[in-house]
């Protein structure tokens, strides 16, 4: 049994990070990942962690050191947030392509513009076709967990793969929550010392990631795939032996809160979906049978698991976090991979999508329970936009309805329920006037 | 209490890294112990100051509730019940009181008495909102130190408490929000300092309070609009008006100009150009028009430091050297580089003007 301590998702990934005895660090500043690298420098200045710590001269560089540390058979964390993240970008692909189980976290921030401090998914998302391992934390004990489960998931010899451990910056990264820090037993027996089968070694040299021809190109790529595939696979068992041996049970996939009798559920991930939860507790005092289901992972994506679970509920509400201008629906990545995978389920939920939470704005108890009324509208009229009868050719509209919003832009009416102005929590509206947020 | 019933909103006031750390095991601690004491609770810093720079004035905030905390996303603390300040320049140079809620607390971590601290709380509008003010000689954290961590989302090492543990005592002896009991058992190593503060903080009622002025100020959590990205600019030669610094210093500048021989080597080296050399004439205009003998600025003027404007200066020019007060930050260049040691630190306190209330966003 570990010890119960109470930190921010920063200073949880720092614990993390030692008790993974990592072995080179590079950082680089920006807010609001920063409070992990304060941490690790400290740990290792004053002796608590035998680590190289290189402060790199920017992202690309930080990547850079960390692949090649990788390479060379050495246990390695980075990080970033918002625009550092997309600064390394050349950097994903090499690192995942040539195999080195890099891990990077990602506290989110938006990019420029607005490019507050603000948490929005977009600058990890942007980076969730490179080949890396990517799902969110929704609290600073998961924020931990992710770390020791991407390590071991990412080092498998059947995955070999980097890792984007994500979470939410401020929601997560900068409020404490509860942490149960594992012993290094607990630690040591679920994540093996790091033995690369092939490791730069100065008396055996190889080249890593030579030049290579055209018709070569397709089998590498293949070999990247099957790896993603085969980390699909085994997540299971990783999360089976997570919950042996530290007794914390996650569902692997999609976690479910108050699902049982659910018929419309708020699907999202990392840290909206904790005062989803909060706000279905009230909905469910106000009759309204309101579920969340929290995606553990972008990559892989869970395509069966989504298809096969959400099929039973009538309303999907997306909270989507992340843009992808002009994409499928005008919406987010998220959208786009719960349409796709649900297309050959037999049953379908009707699927509306709120753009929420963007530039980090804070989604109020109220404009949950304004997604729930229009979710639970568009059950009763069993398809959406059926009740209000709008009309309208173009992205977020299917059928004749809208089912792409804007929150606290675009009236929800479309959705099948008139505009609610208040909610009983009193903070309903969204027109931003005193409103619900 | 616009975010939840039940809910207790405390916000400490502290300055950039020389006590951040004391402010953070205040909020951490107070939370720990309510939690304890079987509350829901949370502890988190403001997101938007800039706690990584030296004497800025930011935040930490702590929230208690019976209740499960239903919004713990939301960014601030809007109506605090309880405020708590790391030195009493704060209280001269922020609005610390806005958002207070109706019979609220503040307590001031200074050797000055309660009194003093409501003189500087008097222009306010929220201060018939203020039941009690208290103050605690817990003494200074800010001297320059390196911070262990801390800033930035991650949290110190768990060190000695010393300042934090005695403005504890006095937070449990003056609002009860948690007992001396529960904070001692957590940490016993601070036990004596908390016992001090609970001894020896000093409590005054507020004679201006108004139980009836109930009306708690609006929450600010209205989506703000759209921000045109293109927006006006000051000139460069201007002052920015938007951020200003005055509100930094704890301690003033003041020129002896009997000594003073203009040598400019403090204008040359006031790394925010705070200083200017000004003729004799100019220095003794702009002292009368801040209308105080002690060059105070109030109004927002420029300050003249000091009035005494016989003798000294430059024979050769008559110029004389001026502090720019609402953007000196008191970083203490200049009486470190004055070669006559004519420059003399002067705390911020001793001087009843020179607010430079800086009204921030909750």
């Amino acid at each position: 049994m570990g010890k119960q301590v109470r930190v921010s998702g920063c200073k949880a990934v720092a614990e993390a990070v030692k008790a993974a005895n990592v072995d080179v660090i590079a950082s680089y500043p920006i807010r609001p990942y920063t409070g992990t690298m304060v941490e690790l420098a400290r740990m290792v200045a004053e002796g608590e962690l035998d680590a190289e710590f290189v402060h790199a001269e920017g992202e690309h560089a930080q990547l850079s050191v960390v692949l090649g540390a990788s390479a060379a058979g050495a246990r390695v964390f980075t990080g970033s947030a918002g625009v550092g993240v997309t600064y390394a970008f050349e950097v994903y692909s090499p690192t995942s392509g040539e195999f080195h189980p890099v891990q990077c976290m990602i506290a989110n921030r938006t990019l420029d513009p607005p490019g507050d401090f603000g948490s929005e998914h977009t600058e990890a998302m942007a980076t969730r076709d490179q080949g890396w391992i990517m799902g969110w934390a929704a609290s600073p004990q998961e924020a931990y967990d992710n770390t020791l489960i991407y390590y071991r998931l990412g080092e498998d010899p059947r995955v070999m793969l980097p890792q984007f451990p994500c979470q939410d910056g401020y929601f997560v990264s900068h409020i404490s929550g509860p942490v149960e820090l594992a012993d290094p037993g607990q630690v040591k027996e679920f994540l093996p010392e790091f033995r690369p089968a092939r490791a730069l070694d100065p008396r055996r040299p190889v080249i890593m990631g030579p030049q290579c021809h055209a018709d070569q190109g397709a089998a590498i790529e293949l070999g990247r795939a099957e790896a993603m595939r085969n980390a699909r696979e085994i997540i299971p068992q990783v999360y089976d032996e997570f919950a042996r041996i530290f007794g914390r049970r996650y569902d692997p996939f999609l976690e479910e809160y108050k699902t049982d009798d659910a018929e419309v559920v708020f699907f999202g991930q990392g840290a909206h979906t904790v005062p989803a939860r909060l706000a279905a507790d009230r909905l469910r005092a106000q009759g309204l049978k309101v579920g969340v289901v929290q995606l553990r992972f972008m990559r892989p994506f869970p395509t069966d698991a989504v298809a096969e679970r959400l099929a039973r509920f009538k309303v999907v509400g997306i909270i989507e976090n992340s843009n992808s201008f002009g994409s499928a629906f005008d919406a987010g990545p998220l959208t786009a991979e719960v349409h796709a995978s649900l297309y050959y389920a037999e049953n379908r939920p009707q699927i509306l999508t709120f753009l929420a939470g963007l530039g980090g704005e804070n989604i109020r108890l109220g404009a949950y329970g304004e997604m729930a009324r229009a979710m639970h509208a568009a059950a009763q009229a069993g398809r959406v936009g059926d009740g209000a009868g709008h009309v309208g050719e173009g992205a977020g509209r299917v059928g004749g309805g809208k089912h792409v919003f804007w929150l606290g832009f675009e009236p929800l009416g479309d959705a099948g329920v008139e505009h609610v102005a208040a909610s009983e929590d009193g903070d309903g509206g969204s027109d931003g006037e005193g409103g619900g947020w | 209490m616009a975010l939840q019933p039940n809910l207790i909103e405390v916000t400490v006031w502290y300055r950039g890294v020389v006590e951040g750390r004391l402010a953070r095991q205040v909020t951490n601690s107070l939370a720990d112990a309510a939690q304890t004491e079987g509350s829901y609770v949370q502890a988190f810093d403001n997101y938007t100051d800039l706690p990584d720079r030296v004497y800025v004035p930011c935040r930490s905030y702590a929230r208690i509730c019976p209740e499960p905390i239903a919004e713990p996303y939301t960014y601030v603390n809007s109506n605090p019940s309880l405020v708590v300040c790391t030195d009493a320049a704060l209280v001269k140079g922020c609005n610390v009181l806005k958002g207070i809620d109706p019979g609220g607390t503040l307590i001031v971590n200074t050797r000055r008495d309660p009194e003093f601290v409501l003189g500087l709380v008097k222009d306010l509008p929220q201060k018939a909102r203020l039941k009690k003010v208290a103050t605690l000689d817990a003494g200074t954290a800010h001297q320059p130190n390196t911070p262990q961590g801390g800033i930035e989302g991650s949290t110190e090492k768990a060190g000695t408490m010393r300042t934090a543990a005695a403005l504890l005592g006095a937070i449990a002896k003056v609002t009860g929000m948690v007992s001396l009991e529960t904070l001692t058992k957590k940490a016993p190593a601070a036990a004596e300092m908390m016992a001090h503060g609970y001894a020896f903080v000093r409590e005054l009622a507020n004679p201006d309070y108004d139980p009836n002025d109930t009306a708690s100020e609006a929450a600010e959590f209205g989506r703000r609009g759209k921000v045109d990205l293109i927006v006006p600019a000051p000139l460069p030669n201007g002052s920015q008006e938007g951020h200003i610094t005055g509100n930094y210093r704890l301690q003033r500048p003041v020129v002896d100009q009997k000594i003073c021989t203009a040598c400019k080597i403090c204008w040359v080296s006031c790394p925010d150009a705070c200083i200017t050399m000004v003729k004799d004439d100019e220095a003794a205009a702009a002292a009368a028009a801040a209308g105080e003998a002690d060059g105070g600025l109030d109004g927002g003027a420029d300050g003249a430091v000091p009035a005494a404007a016989d003798g000294g200066g430059s024979a050769a020019t008559g110029e004389k050297v001026k502090v720019n007060l609402k953007y000196c930050k008191g970083c203490g260049i200049c009486w470190n580089v004055c070669p006559l040691k004519c420059i003399k630190p002067v705390d911020e306190l001793d001087f009843a003007g020179g607010v430079v209330r800086i009204t921030y966003s909750i």
